[in-house]
């Protein structure tokens, strides 16, 4: 008897969560949809990403085939942005880098989003010296300005991919953990908690099932915007020589490559750049796009 | 008042001790021997042990620590270079003041470009105007502040001949870098701007100024913006930190001697210290920067004080009472 009444409420309750968070997530789409300019940025980094994806099929040349005829060629109707130093077709190396500096946004901006959700989850929930603690270390971290940690983190772990995800994750984290708790504190008092201690949810259901779904919208908006400025903070440490190494295709190894050669070479700068920049304004433009669309209380 | 001010004070010095004990325990795990990099490959074994034992590599990591924080906080000395042999502080001494400038006129050029931009979106809030200056400001957040210095390069040094592209010998010199500094700050101060002064924008007392009739100048510059730039306030300091941690690629690029250059060149040369020592006076720098903001803070917005006093007087009352 007991078990099948808890039996039934869970399912009313996660039934209650998820046609919630169905309508909810539809209400959302459209009002994105209604926003031009999110989705245009959104049909731009969907291009971006099925190139990135589908490299080897359309790219002309592979990214380290080299054309000995065509050294540091200007843009042309076999290269279309040209060569570099060693003949490389910069437009294939573009598409290709997509693969690295799209992925590594994305890994990074998740992996310190799910250590935030972990961490700040038993932060807001627990409270008391756990959650004093969990601040004081954040406050450490974040003693640092982030572009500093990011430098240190990966003179220290050594260039390389997996490496620079890292390093630029563990500088994101703080932020994100005091999101994630500052959420949960705001939802903490909601009846829906004490109706699930009341029927005997353990906590890591209460966490997981019940207060994570409601304060998502935040951290989804948070992930998307910390994409952007992870590309730029990666395609900075790869420019002083950290970070991806050459002959990665990465979009900020590539430019400063480049930049020896600028006067006679501008082609070999003014891409990649171009690529950064019209990257992230897209998930910048979505993100701000995203968030307004979650929350229209925000938007004015 | 002066509580909070102590207060302040008292996690600022927490804040920076902790921000060296971050550091060093980071470089503690740096892979390689560094008395094996400084005497060459062909260092003999018993070479290598003395030159570890005399630079006290041997030692346990507590005591390291306690010893790098002793010489740093307390002796000023954070080591000397291991390829030049010149003590970090001295140079970094000579170095500071220029990175500072660059910082401080990269923040000034931010909040001047800013604040018209975010107040012109703000008063035409869902007009074209509006959508201009934040299409604007999102391209400057967006765009890679050292891709943008490299462009200026090429147009207004190498094509145009307008501007020298590098050193610091006259104030034209410093014209690109300041701008390509910038860029960020105005991005993110101008959405800060015009996003405060839309809060306050359908507050009571911005309706009973215009209730009065009072001009619409008048409630904008008087009535409103003071109330719209406490929270900016927090924003120009954060930018501070952000301005010379950025400094260091701009530099780079314009190869002006400040920090960031010294701090690039450790990272090629492999240079420890340097890199040690220069992050930690810039984080130094960045937390006295952000004790400094919100001294600021607490004298221009009369809400934080009133809270310190309320405090204080409560705590008198159940004094009294108990």
């Amino acid at each position: 008897m007991d078990k099948k009444m808890k039996e039934n409420a869970d399912a009313a309750s996660s039934a209650g969560v998820r046609q919630k968070k169905e309508s909810f997530s539809r209400q959302t789409m459209k009002r994105l949809c209604k926003n031009k300019v999110a989705v245009f940025a959104l049909i731009m980094l969907a291009i971006l990403v099925l190139l990135a994806v589908f490299a080897p099929l359309i790219t002309p040349y592979g990214y380290e085939e080299m054309d000995y005829m065509n050294i540091n060629a200007g843009p042309s109707l076999k290269h279309w942005f040209g060569t570099d130093a060693i003949g490389r077709d910069v437009l294939s190396r573009l598409i290709y880098g997509g693969r690295y500096s799209l992925t590594l946004g994305l890994s990074a901006s998740l992996l310190s989003t799910v250590l935030a959700i972990i961490i700040g989850s038993i932060a807001g929930y627990y409270g008391g010296w756990i959650d004093n603690i969990i601040l004081r270390i954040c406050d450490v971290i974040q003693a640092v300005p982030g572009m500093l940690l990011a430098i240190v983190l990966s003179a220290v772990m050594g260039s390389g991919f997996i490496n620079t995800i890292i390093a630029l994750a563990i500088g994101g984290t703080p932020s994100a953990i005091r999101l994630t708790r500052s959420m949960i504190l705001s939802v903490r008092g909601e009846e829906y908690l004490e109706a699930a201690v009341s029927i005997n949810c353990s906590s890591a259901r209460i966490m997981f099932r019940r207060i994570l779904p409601n304060i998502l919208s935040p951290i989804i908006v948070n992930v998307t915007m910390g994409i952007g400025s992870i590309i730029m903070l990666a395609s900075s440490l790869s420019f002083l020589g950290l970070g991806v190494q050459p002959p990665l295709p990465e979009w900020g190894a590539m430019l400063s490559a480049g930049r020896n050669s600028i006067r006679n070479y501008p082609h070999l700068t003014i891409f990649p750049g171009l690529i950064i920049f019209i990257t992230c304004l897209c998930i910048n433009l979505f993100g701000d796009g995203l968030r307004d669309a979650m929350d229209p209380k925000l938007k004015d | 008042m002066r509580n909070y001010i102590l207060k302040r004070l008292v996690m600022t010095v927490f804040v920076v001790i902790s921000a060296a004990f971050l550091i060093f325990t980071i470089m503690y795990f740096i892979p390689g021997d560094p008395a094996r990099l400084l005497l060459g490959t062909e260092a003999t074994v018993e070479q290598i042990e003395a030159k570890r034992e005399a630079m006290g590599l041997n030692d346990p990591y507590l005591i390291r620590l306690g010893r790098y924080l002793y010489d740093a906080f307390i002796k000023f000395d954070l080591g000397d270079s291991w390829y030049t042999g010149v003590p970090v502080i001295t140079e970094l001494s000579n170095r500071l003041p220029r990175t500072v400038f660059l910082g401080c006129m990269c923040v000034i050029v931010s909040v001047v470009v800013a604040l018209p931009l975010g107040i012109t979106a703000a008063v035409h809030h869902n007009k074209w105007q509006d959508r201009a200056c934040m299409v604007l400001a999102m391209a400057c957040v967006s765009m890679p502040d050292f891709w943008l210095a490299l462009m200026m390069v090429l147009v207004f040094s190498l094509h145009l001949g307008l501007l020298p592209s590098f050193g610091i010998e006259s104030w034209q010199c410093y014209i690109l870098p300041v701008i390509a500094g910038s860029l960020q700050g105005i991005g993110q101060l101008a959405r800060q701007t015009r996003s405060s002064m839309l809060d306050v924008y359908r507050s009571d007392y911005v309706t009973t100024a215009r209730a009065k009739g009072v001009a619409e100048k008048k409630v904008i510059y008087q009535h409103m913006l003071p109330n719209a730039l406490i929270p900016v306030i927090t924003i120009i300091g954060g930018q501070f930190g952000r301005c010379v941690a950025g400094t260091i690629v701009i530099e780079q690029v314009f190869s002006m001697p400040g920090i960031g250059s010294y701090l690039s060149t450790a990272i090629n040369s492999r240079d420890y210290p340097i890199l040690q020592g220069s992050i930690i006076v810039m984080a130094i720098f960045v937390a006295l920067v952000m004790l400094a903001v919100d001294l600021v803070y607490a004298y221009v917005d009369p809400r934080i004080k009133a809270q310190y006093v309320a405090q204080s007087k409560r705590r008198r009352r159940v004094k009294q009472n108990g």
